[in-house]
């Protein structure tokens, strides 16, 4: 008769045998039971160990104990082994990578607005916040106040769009700054986005809507060297650090000293091209320092208070950098013109 | 305003080029419109007189023409122009011109007949962009001559002048700006009439002047002019005037034209045999009182409006144009000379009003300088008498009772160093004023009190004073230097954080920013909110009907924009607008912020099979605005069925927060998109911001995450169309069980044989859990079987 030890080794290869040759997950649960359950060869077999001495035991335990465990992993490699090839064989083997993806469309900004996003941003870096006010204008918010005489041409209802009863739709984004002058006291750092109004024809440079940014700054011993400080850090920031600015003296008849300012072109970086009109420069905005009437007109003391403001056309911008021949574009919404920017 | 460099050095040596001037004037605040310069021709390109015009033998629209350009014979030139007139001077391009690189004229046959040269318009010689008919060149040059010389090297500055600055709309206006610039105001040289009256002569016998309106008019002058010879003007004063864009007319006219052009004063000559009696009157027009102007038409006339009149009536609209029955014509023989200055407002109200813009109107308009109004007549005069061959009346009518007071102003050296940011010594701030020809009348250390020349009326306070010193002292050369930092206000009172936010959301869903008018058709907008037009904010003066009312919703711009695209056969749209919008209440407008979606057609045209036909429905544009209102941490809204008129009843939900409306959305009715050719239906919502902005959540707390297992419980019910899904979350929730944690709709069934009609199936699956404790089997049971209960005796179902 074979030892005990014997036995259980030939059990084991026995087990380990059948498992590998295993094909489906029946007979590997067949095995489990033939050998592993509780009247299988590996239970009666260590049944048989109470037969044997005290010396003898520790030996065929380690035997019987390491066939159990072997057994018992064998039996979870095969069943694993036949569930990937279950899982395998159902696969689409066939996948062809290269067909069309499930696409998420991502929305884009309209380009005014990447531009007029781009310009709070930088605006905000410097310490403006934004203000808003309404479409709807009244002639005093939007003339009056401003220190437009009477009888200026652009309150004609040629160049204005009137309501009946003498409202009108703002022409610029500056009677903002007399809305919160005249509910906030200085010193004060705003920018006003918005839309304005004016009655031209439209063609490829005009358009009856535009948007504006406007900006103002009121504070104790605010000067014109701030202004320059000020847009010279926005152009930079818009348009890359290669870009000068230039400041002529101009007339508005809200701020005085009154200027323009001109970015250098940079579609030829000043050398001169069609879209500058040759001249090296693109005028871009209007400023000045807040004219003494205006800040009369809101009650702040212009012997205390000084103060700048800007503005400027953002279809303009948005127009050169994208170099956009024809404002009427921006409003049609072709998808194909939108998704470039 | 255009300048002839030419001009200009009549009054100062220019020592810079053309480039160079405009640039010294730009960056003073005088902007340059354009330059043209003298063009570059070949001396090839020579003066030609047409002889002989007969018609072409092959062709309606050409001329065979004989020229003679000076050669031994003349030349057969095959002409399409319409002003090829017989006895015409024209510039010709002899064979063998290059007039550009690839353009060479040779010897040709136009339809059958030989061509020998081309007779050219401006544009064709590069000298501008007339290109209606052949250059006409002035009619006493001989034929031969280079054209290039008879036309000289003049160089024309188009300015941009700006409304406070009308004494730069003349060249001697400029030249003084040139000369304060320059650091050298003494070099300018203005010019000195010389007047030599008929001695005993007196202007009283022949004239008189009434002035009855002096509001309008504060000051008249007239002078008298006889035995007038009218012809051409010399060459030299036509050419000066052509050059700057003015018509030469006759000697008279020229000349008023160019008294204009030089010192920024209009003129007007009268023929005075046919001013009744002499006798001047300025005075408001009569209502309903008509006048005949010099371009033959006929105006009715307010007495708002000023005039010149004899005492039969108006002989002048004044400042805007004078009256054909009182025109110098060939035969007039005596001149009755008018210099004057009017009221700006008035002007501008008549040109305005008849539509009659002109140069001379237009310098009224922007005020003219009072004290220089006598110069420019004495000026006038003397060249009448010179280039007419006139005898000169002795005297001057010169109606000016409130002769110009100058204003003092004070400008305090603190101030402008203050403003400008800079430190400018008095000495040079002095200096600045007197080359700009300001009086200063007192000095102190520390102020200045400085008087203002009549030409500069725009400088009334001591900011426009300071202006000045910042323009001469150059913009450029200001330093930037930053601010003091404060910040302007707090973040929180940021009126476009919302805004981003919105448009954040929108932008991650897939959605594509689109910007329309604000302007929209007063039909268009009534479709959309379905209202009365009271509800409109209409224009009182819109351009056009299309464009006659603020838009009330931004539907209309949606509508548009899909249709744009769906012309252009781009059907897949996912589009967004975020804008104002603005309704008409009784009392007051209400503007607000909106969003407009709009979906529709294909989710996945990229793909192929049945996904690719897959078209977006309601819930696709529900589910987004879900997901937009959970990324902008917005409550849960209540959606429910509505109706909206440009919606289609059934296919319409209202999303609400706290019973405010925030979104309303649904699909198109199919008249609002007649003729758009849609193939795919078209959903649009409408999203409240200003409201959705004002409940957003900002501070949420954490809250822990679950620790115990939960447990599921189906409930599968047959209920009647009527009631909807909304009715049964709600009655589950009414139960509040605290342990219900979710409820998930999980089947819906609808088969009228089984069912029967107006009912469906549907299946739910509720969470349960306890954040303390694992529940038991029989705790979720229970508490299952109450819900049950309760949804049995609340609603009309039955459970499967």
């Amino acid at each position: 008769m074979k030892p005990l030890s014997e036995k259980f080794d030939l059990a084991r290869r026995e087990a380990l045998a059948a498992l590998d040759q295993a094909t489906d997950s029946a007979t590997v649960e067949q095995l489990r039971i033939d050998y592993l359950g509780r009247r299988g060869a590996i239970p009666a077999l260590f049944r048989e160990m109470g037969g044997l001495s005290p010396e003898q035991r520790p030996v065929v335990g380690q035997v019987a104990n390491q066939a159990k465990t072997e057994i018992q992993a064998a039996v979870e490699e095969a069943l694993q082994r036949l569930s990937d090839t279950a899982t395998t064989a159902t696969l689409d083997l066939n996948l062809d990578p290269t067909m069309p993806g499930r696409r998420r469309r991502v929305g884009k900004k309209h380009p005014v607005v990447q531009v007029m996003d781009e310009a709070i941003d930088i605006f905000r870096r410097m310490g403006f916040i934004v203000a808003d006010g309404p479409d709807l204008e009244t002639e005093y918010h939007n003339f009056d106040a401003l220190n437009t005489p009477t009888d200026h041409p652009s309150r004609d209802r040629q160049d204005t769009f009137y309501l009946a009863d003498g409202r009108l739709l703002r022409t610029q984004t500056s009677p903002v700054q007399i809305r919160v002058m005249e509910s906030q006291e200085p010193p004060l750092r705003i920018v006003c986005p918005g839309r304005c109004f004016r009655r031209d024809t439209p063609d490829a440079t005009h358009s009856m809507n535009f948007h504006q940014i406007e900006g103002l700054y009121v504070d104790r011993q605010v000067s014109l060297a701030d202004l320059k400080a000020t847009m010279t850090v926005f152009a930079h920031e818009l348009l890359g650090s290669e870009v000068s600015v230039r400041f002529r003296p101009h007339f508005f008849p809200f701020t005085e000293p009154s200027l323009e300012y001109d970015f250098s072109c940079i579609m030829c970086g000043g050398k001169g091209c069609r879209v500058c009109k040759y001249s090296g420069w693109l005028e871009i905005s209007g400023a000045g320092m807040v004219d003494p009437a205006v800040f009369q007109a809101v009650g702040y003391d212009p012997e205390k208070w000084t103060g700048y403001a800007f503005g400027m056309g953002i279809e303009r911008i948005a127009m050169i950098r994208h170099a956009i021949g024809d404002i009427r574009m921006l409003y049609e919404n072709d998808l194909r013109f939108l998704a470039q920017f | 305003m255009k300048t002839s460099l030419h001009w200009l050095r009549n009054y100062i040596d220019i020592n810079w080029n053309a480039r160079e001037l405009a640039e010294m004037l730009t960056l003073a605040g005088l902007e340059v419109e354009s330059i043209e310069e003298a063009a570059q021709l070949p001396e090839t390109v020579v003066v030609g007189r047409i002889l002989t015009r007969g018609k072409h033998p092959n062709a309606d629209k050409l001329s065979v023409c004989q020229v003679d350009t000076g050669a031994e014979k003349p030349l057969q030139i095959v002409c399409g122009a319409p002003n090829c007139a017989v006895g015409s001077r024209i510039p010709v391009a002899l064979v063998g011109t290059r007039l550009a690189d690839d353009f060479k004229i040779k010897k040709s046959k136009l339809r059958g007949v030989a061509s020998e040269g081309m007779m050219c318009s401006a544009a064709e010689l590069g000298l501008g962009s007339d290109q209606d008919g052949l250059l006409q060149l002035s009619p006493e040059l001989t034929p031969g001559l280079p054209v290039a010389q008879c036309l000289g090297s003049d160089t024309i500055i188009d300015w941009e002048v700006t409304p406070n600055r009308p004494d730069w709309l003349s060249h001697l206006g400029i030249a003084r700006e040139i000369a304060a610039l320059a650091g050298h105001p003494d070099c300018l040289r203005t010019p000195q009439p010389i007047l030599r009256p008929l001695p005993g002569s007196d202007l009283r016998e022949f004239v008189s002047l009434q002035v009855d309106a002096p509001d309008l008019c504060p000051r008249y002058t007239a002078r008298l002019l006889r035995q007038v010879k009218i012809k051409p003007s010399p060459e030299w004063m036509q050419s000066a005037l052509t050059a700057v864009g003015i018509r030469p007319i006759n000697n008279v006219v020229d000349i008023t034209n160019y008294v204009m052009m030089e010192c920024g004063q209009p003129l007007h000559a009268f023929d005075c045999d046919r001013v009744r009696d002499g006798r001047l009157i300025v005075r408001r027009a009569d209502e309903g009182e008509t006048i005949v102007t010099l371009d033959q038409r006929s105006h009715r006339l307010t007495s708002r409006q000023l005039l010149i009149a004899d005492p039969r009536g108006g002989i002048a609209l004044a400042g805007v144009m004078g009256g054909a029955n009182s025109e110098i014509g060939r035969e007039t023989t005596s001149v009755l000379l008018e210099s004057a200055c009017f009221a700006p407002a008035s002007i501008r109200a008549t040109a305005r009003q008849l539509g009659m813009h002109s140069e001379s109107s237009h310098r009224f308009e922007r005020g003219v300088d009072i004290e220089a109004v006598e110069l420019a007549s004495r000026r006038a005069a003397a060249l009448i008498q010179e280039l007419a061959d006139a005898e000169l009346v002795d005297g001057c009518l010169d109606f000016y009772p409130e002769p110009y007071q100058p204003e003092m102003v004070p400008c305090r050296i603190d101030r402008v160093n203050q403003l400008l940011g800079v430190e400018l010594s008095i000495d040079r701030i002095v200096d600045y004023f007197e080359r700009l020809r300001l009086t200063i009348v007192r000095r102190e250390t520390d102020i200045l009190s400085v008087s203002i020349p009549s030409f500069r009326r725009d400088l009334s306070r001591e900011a426009d004073l300071i202006e000045e010193a910042a323009r001469l002292y150059g913009l450029q050369n200001i330093p930037a230097r930053s601010a003091a930092a404060v910040v302007g206000g707090s973040r929180h009172q940021d009126a476009y954080v919302p805004i981003e936010r919105a448009r954040d959301g929108l932008l991650a869903l897939g959605f594509q920013e689109t910007m329309t008018y604000s302007t929209i058709s007063a039909d268009d907008a009534l479709a959309a909110i379905g209202g009365s037009s009271e509800q409109l904010i209409e224009l009182d003066n819109p351009i056009s009907a299309e464009s006659a009312c603020m838009r009330p919703s931004l539907l209309p711009g949606l509508l548009r924009t899909v249709a744009h695209n769906v012309a252009h056969g781009n059907h897949d749209l996912a589009i967004f607008e975020i804008g104002r919008i603005i309704v008409n209440h009784p009392d007051f407008p209400e503007e607000r912020y909106q969003a407009g979606l709009a979906l529709g057609g294909r989710p996945h045209p990229e793909r192929y099979g049945d996904e690719r036909g897959r078209e977006f429905d309601f819930f696709d544009l529900k589910g987004r605005l879900e997901g937009w209102f959970a990324c902008r941490n917005l409550p849960e809204p209540d959606c429910r069925p509505a109706r909206h008129p440009a919606l289609v009843d059934g296919q319409t939900a209202e999303m609400t927060i706290d019973g405010q409306t925030v979104a309303t959305l649904g699909r198109v009715r199919p008249e609002l998109t007649r003729g758009m050719r849609l193939q795919h239906p078209l959903f649009v919502a409408l999203v409240e911001l200003d409201r959705a902005a004002a409940v957003a959540q900002t501070d949420k707390k954490a809250r822990l995450l679950p620790q115990f297992p939960a447990t599921t419980r189906d409930i599968s019910m047959i209920v009647p169309d009527s009631l909807s899904h909304r009715d049964i979350v709600k009655a589950i929730r009414e139960c509040r069980c605290p342990w219900l944690e979710d409820i998930q709709l999980f089947d819906l069934y609808q088969d009228r044989e089984n069912l029967g009609p107006n009912r469906r199936s549907l299946a739910y699956s509720l969470t349960y859990r306890d954040s303390a404790r694992t529940l038991t089997d029989d705790e979720a049971t229970q508490a299952h079987e109450q819900i049950k209960e309760h949804l049995a005796a609340r609603l009309k179902l039955e459970f499967r």
